[in-house]
């Protein structure tokens, strides 16, 4: 019964926790511009995740430790030191892109300047993360996330036609500016395939003391999970191809992107965008933050946890509050959200073969997995995933310059 | 000697042909970023017009669609030759039309006067064409 | 036992199960005539850095010796302290009363000044 009522809850909050800045920025740019044309980057996206994810959650399960210290303790700081500077810069950045989300949806709502809204959402993460633990955190996260699902109810009140949609998840080349379609279809994979969400999990797993008894629910959490997750992100997309395509409104600004919510929420529109979009930057933000400290009390072999009491992990509780300031400082500079996200998830398929390797060792090292180490299909996903990812790679940055 | 002068003739063509494609490409982006901004303005006063959002959310969205116009002409601008073509200097001309209608919405909708707002929105100087 | 495998970058917990850091070095023994006998291991910024280059090791070093809290540091355990190699290492240390524990005690006092801390 209690593994049941895990998996629901783990489901629920996998769904309420999928979207964040990254996610609605590249679905709603990509359906103002392309239409449903990038239905199958989403799709292939969220399945690269939810293998990833289960792979996370495995590991930590038999292992009973972080993909953070894995890496660690296989690798050696040599190899560990550069991915990991990789993800703590990119985590920095879009975190300071997830506050300034935040940020500009209060902003919608009072039509006060976003930059004033920043350390009092800085300050909310902060109190999150001081006063709870894990469990309220994730599934607090998941359950007021649920509000994104107007995404979904959007996309289903224009009554898209079927047949439209199923042949965006078919592969296909554009009419018009390859370059930039090119360019989308790379952000979303860095939008969904973000290495913070693989150590938050795997740390979550050890926190919550999975077992190997539960792999099963591990599993059915991130592939199910993922899938619905996914769902919400098709509906930014399908809802932004109905009402601002036709338009012919490319997104630029968060602003831009309420608008289509209009035609099928009328005066409920930009309250429910913006709730979406803050209660989504809001939870990412606060998983990103006490990812750094994570990540680092892992690597240093300091004491860590969320269940902890904060004095008895002060080294954690303090690298996660300088990891905050830093990135509140880079918000309220000023930088448009937008443009950070856009620059963070280029930044992110740049690394992604560094952060995809590992696993190819550590899923096949009995000395982590035991017996549970990956079969055939897992092994070859995961080569496939980091020679795509190494071409992906080198293509990102000249992608970003031509068609950011 | 006639087919150096002939080589050379055709590596300057294709030279000054590149040129004019990258032109062509920059003002098409341009042009579709404008348009796509005098769409945005239209949706934001029929959206405000209807009813469907606040006064409040449609000034912030005034006001940074009036951002965006901006940055769109600064970056226009940013390249000389671009002007000095006749469809640059149009879209130059639209742009300020633009941020000085962009003004005047923000004025009916803060003083409520929906028609006035109405009248405002026929003269969008740049939108996309119908046959999209 | 496989030294890299076993020992370097494995998680250190002391007698009491306390977490106090990983072995961020190994320390060898060269002896005239005899091969290398493994002395112990060390856990510290400045030793890890020195791995990734001497040059961070160093600056790490200074930057201890800047802020006071250099004394003992980097931690040495002899290898006769060594109570088992398994999941990780254990020593017969505890960790309150190491230099490992000097960051740790230090933000603790700041942590535990904010309510809620425990």
């Amino acid at each position: 019964m209690s593994a049941i009522v895990d998996l629901i809850l783990g489901v629920v909050t996998s769904i309420g926790g999928f979207v964040e800045v990254g996610s609605i920025s590249t679905a709603a740019q990509a359906g103002s511009e392309f239409g449903f044309q990038l239905l199958w980057a989403i799709a292939a996206a969220g399945l690269m995740l939810a293998m990833l994810v289960e792979m996370s959650g495995r590991l930590a399960a038999v292992s009973r430790r972080s993909l953070a210290a894995s890496v660690r303790e296989r690798f050696g700081i040599h190899f560990q030191a550069v991915p990991l500077t990789a993800e703590l810069l990119i985590d920095l950045l879009l975190l300071a892109a997830e506050i300034g989300g935040a940020a500009i949806a209060i902003k919608l709502l009072t039509g006060i300047g976003f930059q004033w809204w920043i350390l009092p959402i800085g300050l909310c993460i902060w109190l999150v993360l001081w006063t709870c633990g894990f469990a309220a955190i994730e599934h607090g996260i998941g359950l007021f996330g649920l509000v994104t699902l107007s995404f979904v109810l959007a996309a289903w009140r224009l009554h898209p036609s079927p047949l439209d949609l199923g042949a965006g998840f078919v592969p296909s080349l554009p009419g018009h500016d390859a370059v930039r379609y090119a360019f989308l279809a790379v952000s979303i994979l860095g939008a969904t395939v973000s290495p913070y969400l693989l150590n938050f999990y795997s740390s979550g797993a050890v926190e919550e003391e999975m077992s190997e008894k539960e792999l099963w629910v591990n599993r059915t959490t991130a592939y199910l999970g993922t899938a619905f997750g996914s769902v919400v992100s098709m509906g930014v997309l399908v809802t932004s191809a109905m009402v601002l395509q036709p338009r012919q409104i490319v997104v630029d600004s968060y602003e831009q992107a309420a608008l289509m919510f209009v035609p099928a929420f009328g005066r409920w529109a930009i309250t429910l965008f913006a709730l979406a979009l803050g209660i989504g930057c809001f939870g990412a933000a606060v998983e990103l933050t006490i990812n750094a400290g994570y990540v680092a009390a892992q690597v240093f072999g300091w004491s860590w946890g969320a269940n902890k009491p904060r004095r008895d992990a002060a080294r954690f509780t303090t690298a996660f509050t300088l990891v905050l300031l830093m990135s509140l400082a880079i918000a309220v500079i000023g930088f448009d959200p937008l443009r950070l996200t856009m620059i963070s998830v280029a930044l992110t398929v740049v690394v992604m073969p560094l952060l995809v390797l590992p696993f190819l060792v550590l899923m096949n090292d009995p000395k982590y997995v035991k017996d549970h180490t990956s079969g055939a299909i897992g092994n070859g996903f995961l080569a496939v995933l980091t020679i795509v990812g190494a071409l992906l790679a080198i293509a990102v940055i000249p992608l970003e310059i031509m068609g950011g | 000697m006639r087919a150096r002068f002939s080589s050379l003739v055709s590596a300057t063509l294709i030279v000054a042909l590149a040129g004019c494609s990258r032109q062509d490409e920059r003002l098409r982006q341009h042009r579709k970023h404008f348009e796509s901004l005098g769409a945005t303005t239209a949706a934001i006063g029929e959206a405000w017009l209807a009813g469907s959002v606040s006064g409040t959310y449609t000034l912030t969205a005034l006001d940074q669609t009036f951002r965006l116009v901006e940055q769109e002409q600064t970056a226009l601008a940013s390249k000389p030759n671009t002007l000095i073509d006749p469809r640059g200097a149009a879209l130059s001309q639209a742009a300020e039309k633009l941020l000085r209608l962009l003004a005047r919405l923000t004025e009916d909708v803060r003083s409520g006067d929906a028609g006035a707002l109405r009248g405002h929105l026929a003269e969008i100087p740049i939108k996309p064409s119908e046959s999209h | 036992m496989d030294l890299v495998r076993d020992v370097l970058d494995k998680k250190v917990s002391d007698r009491n199960g306390r977490d106090m850091g990983r072995a961020d070095s190994i320390v060898l023994e060269i002896r005239e005539g005899a091969p290398p006998r493994v002395a112990g291991i060390e856990i510290g910024p400045a030793v890890l850095g020195h791995r990734v280059r001497p040059v961070v090791g160093r600056w790490i070093a200074g930057l201890e010796h800047a802020l006071g809290i250099d004394q003992g540091r980097p931690l040495r355990i002899a290898f006769g302290e060594i109570l088992d190699v398994g999941d990780h290492v254990k020593v017969d240390r505890a960790f309150g009363e190491t230099a490992a524990a000097t960051v740790e005690q230090g933000l603790r006092r700041w942590v535990s000044s904010i309510p809620g801390a425990s």
